[in-house]
């Protein structure tokens, strides 16, 4: 039933958004106000956006059957560099998680089809000193990624995936340190984000994003211990500043 | 519009999916091949424990295993993935035959098992329980899923377990009474079958949780609502003490088909039917507390008349239940296991301290509790890495965990 609701709240708001603005986006210039569409940057240019994604984190780690939780909000940049180059960067957290990303790309666009290519790394560190706990977390993570996106009229629509790979890390309980056992391949990610404007230039993407992953780092306070692939759909609301 | 067809597609598409588990458990029946073969008396068990080489089939378990018996059954622990392997076993001559099933504790992965002991190669020595044996080979195979056992698996015995193992006490407490139900284990949390099959796992303790039915009866049950995680579809919902045990007992059907079982029932079972020698009773509502003190006092005066060496420890996991269980007349005679400050737990007069592992290993503290002549266990500790340094660098007296077989194997290896 939550299933369905959720549907039901999601194709609406596709509707909606889909539905606005008409004539007035003929005239916008996509290019310096989408964040996720692959397409050159101009040299210095930069955009960045402010978004928050909700998880529906594994019911087999978190024992509940509730919809959406594990909030995390991300504040990212892209700045334009020569040859189609981009530079992107940003820093994602739910308070007490924070990973920090950053990583070049080569965008590519022929008529509206934008493609991208990239990779970027990561550093994620946890800290949580109540309830219990008196816990540090860290780790390293690649993200080599591709981008396919397509810029109608009213809107543009992108296509993400990407692979998740672990480079180590540690943690400490109290006063015990050890590093972390995890998968070099910790699994893949697919993304469709939908990005358009709500009022005069201001753009915003709404996206849904599927992370295949044996451990999914906001989660990591989780201590999840079981080797499987978990299935994690993610909504985003992001906002291009 | 097509756009917004797709767009509204691929949020179905992705929607849709789920993390549903597909486990194919291997089909093993080891009545007939029983019935062909003698019981082992507890002679000839004790002396095949005890650590062991791997020398073929490290694929499945890594360099070397822990051989114990557990009641009734041979179990196998495996420093890899927790793996496992559960068996029923007999002698016929002068060989011992062995059948049964392997499983990984950290993912899916399970098959069949099965091993004989031949009589040159310490068969002999066990039947007639001589110990002056010198060596015992395992030689078997494995299989994966339902596939036929055809992979080959030989164990050596390499040395018993230390002395340090064999005088100290440990406490390895299984949670929820053996298992969750997202461990796949075939049987619910929480049930009486949990509970049959926890000591296979090697658990020598169990927690298990307790809630006060809307008519007074104390049972075992998790979370406060009535729900998918745990429970078949019902005819009643919402609030589980909501409702009387009449129709708890009646109406709801844990996941894997098992009624759910009162607290009476499940301590009843503890005591009888298994060598379970402690039970951390987790108080998930306060309102529990004077009855589940009731059942414990009845429960363990029947142990001391049985001459059964039973602990069964009240939770004190927060602070609302703490102050209802100081409020009990005589608290501090009552046994209990106190999650909370060492100050709380000297004024519960506490048998046991508790605290979670996310806090250190707590040397200190721990050494503390035990010059008060307190025991001190933590939980939930599923970490193999984990495990392996608070058995060799902690102090405590046991771990509450989920995978009971991975402190098992670093229990038993310990030197």
């Amino acid at each position: 039933m939550k299933k369905v609701k959720w549907l039901m709240i999601s194709g609406i708001v596709v509707v909606f958004f889909s539905n606005s603005i008409d004539t007035f986006c003929q005239q916008l210039n996509f290019n310096d106000h989408t964040f996720y569409y692959p397409h050159p940057y101009q040299n210095g240019l930069m955009i960045s956006s402010l978004g928050l994604s909700m998880a529906k984190l594994p019911e087999d780690v978190v024992e509940t059957d509730d919809v959406f939780r594990g909030p995390l909000f991300a504040y990212q940049l892209k700045y334009g560099l020569p040859d189609n180059f981009v530079v992107e960067g940003g820093v994602t957290t739910n308070i007490v998680t924070f990973q920090f990303a950053l990583g070049p790309k080569w965008n590519y666009e022929i008529d509206r089809t934008g493609i991208s290519v990239g990779a970027d790394i990561a550093y994620y560190f946890g800290q949580l000193e109540h309830f219990g706990f008196d816990t540090k977390f860290t780790g390293w993570a690649l993200y080599p990624n591709i981008s396919a996106g397509y810029r109608f009229n009213k809107f543009a629509i992108t296509v993400k995936s990407e692979l998740v790979l672990n480079f180590g890390g540690t943690s400490k309980n109290g006063d015990l340190e050890i590093e972390n056992d995890l998968d070099f391949f910790n699994g893949w990610t697919l993304g469709v984000y939908v990005e358009q404007p709500l009022w005069n230039d201001q753009f915003v993407v709404i996206g849904v994003r599927s992370t295949f992953l044996t451990f999914y780092y906001p989660m990591w306070a989780a201590f999840s211990t079981f080797d499987r692939t978990f299935y994690i759909p993610e909504a985003t609301f992001t906002f291009i500043l | 519009m097509k756009t917004k067809i797709l767009i509204f597609a691929s949020l179905l598409l992705i929607y849709s999916c789920n993390n549903e588990v597909d486990i194919t458990n291997p089909v093993v029946d080891p009545s007939n091949f029983l019935s062909q073969t003698t019981p082992l008396p507890t002679t000839s068990k004790v002396i095949m424990e005890g650590v062991y080489t791997v020398t073929k089939g490290n694929e499945l378990l890594g360099d070397q295993v822990v051989v114990k018996w557990t009641r009734d059954r041979l179990s196998i622990f495996s420093g890899k993935n927790g793996g496992y392997i559960v068996l029923d076993g007999g002698s016929l001559d002068s060989v011992v035959f062995f059948m049964g099933y392997w499983r990984y504790s950290t993912n899916l992965e399970t098959g069949v098992a099965s091993f004989y002991v031949p009589s040159g190669e310490g068969g002999k020595e066990i039947i007639s329980g001589d110990s002056s044996f010198s060596t015992i080979k395992f030689v078997g195979e494995y299989g994966e899923g339902n596939e036929l056992a055809n992979n080959p698996l030989v164990l050596e015995f390499k040395r018993q377990f230390s002395q340090v193992v064999k005088q100290n006490t440990f406490h390895i407490l299984a949670h929820r009474g053996g298992g969750r139900n997202s461990d796949y284990l075939g049987v619910s949390e929480n049930s009486i079958a949990m509970l049959n099959i926890a000591e296979r796992f090697g658990t020598t303790g169990v927690e298990i949780d307790a809630r006060l039915t809307k008519d007074g009866v104390p049972f075992l049950y998790h979370d406060s609502d009535i729900n998918l995680r745990l429970c078949q579809k019902s005819l009643i919902w919402g609030n589980i003490e909501d409702f009387t045990w009449a129709q708890i007992s009646t109406l709801i059907t844990l996941r894997n088909g098992e009624k759910i079982p009162s607290l009476r029932e499940a301590l009843e079972y503890i005591l009888e039917e298994t060598n379970i020698n402690a039970v951390w009773l987790d108080t998930k509502d306060v309102d529990v507390v004077p009855s589940s003190i009731e059942i414990q006092q009845e429960i363990l005066d029947r142990a001391i008349t049985m001459g059964r060496d039973l602990k069964i420890a009240i939770g004190l996991p927060a602070d609302d239940v703490y102050e209802e269980f100081i409020a009990q007349p005589g608290y501090q005679d009552i046994p209990s296991l106190c999650e909370l400050s060492l100050d709380k737990v000297r004024e519960a007069n506490s048998l046991i301290w508790a605290p979670r592992w996310t806090l250190g290993i707590q040397t200190s503290d721990v050494q503390q509790m035990h010059a008060e002549g307190r025991l001190a266990f933590t939980w939930t500790l599923d970490d193999a890495n984990y495990i392996e340094e608070y058995i060799n660098q902690g102090e405590f007296d046991g771990i509450l965990t989920n995978f009971p077989t991975i402190v098992s194997y670093y229990h038993y290896i310990k030197q």
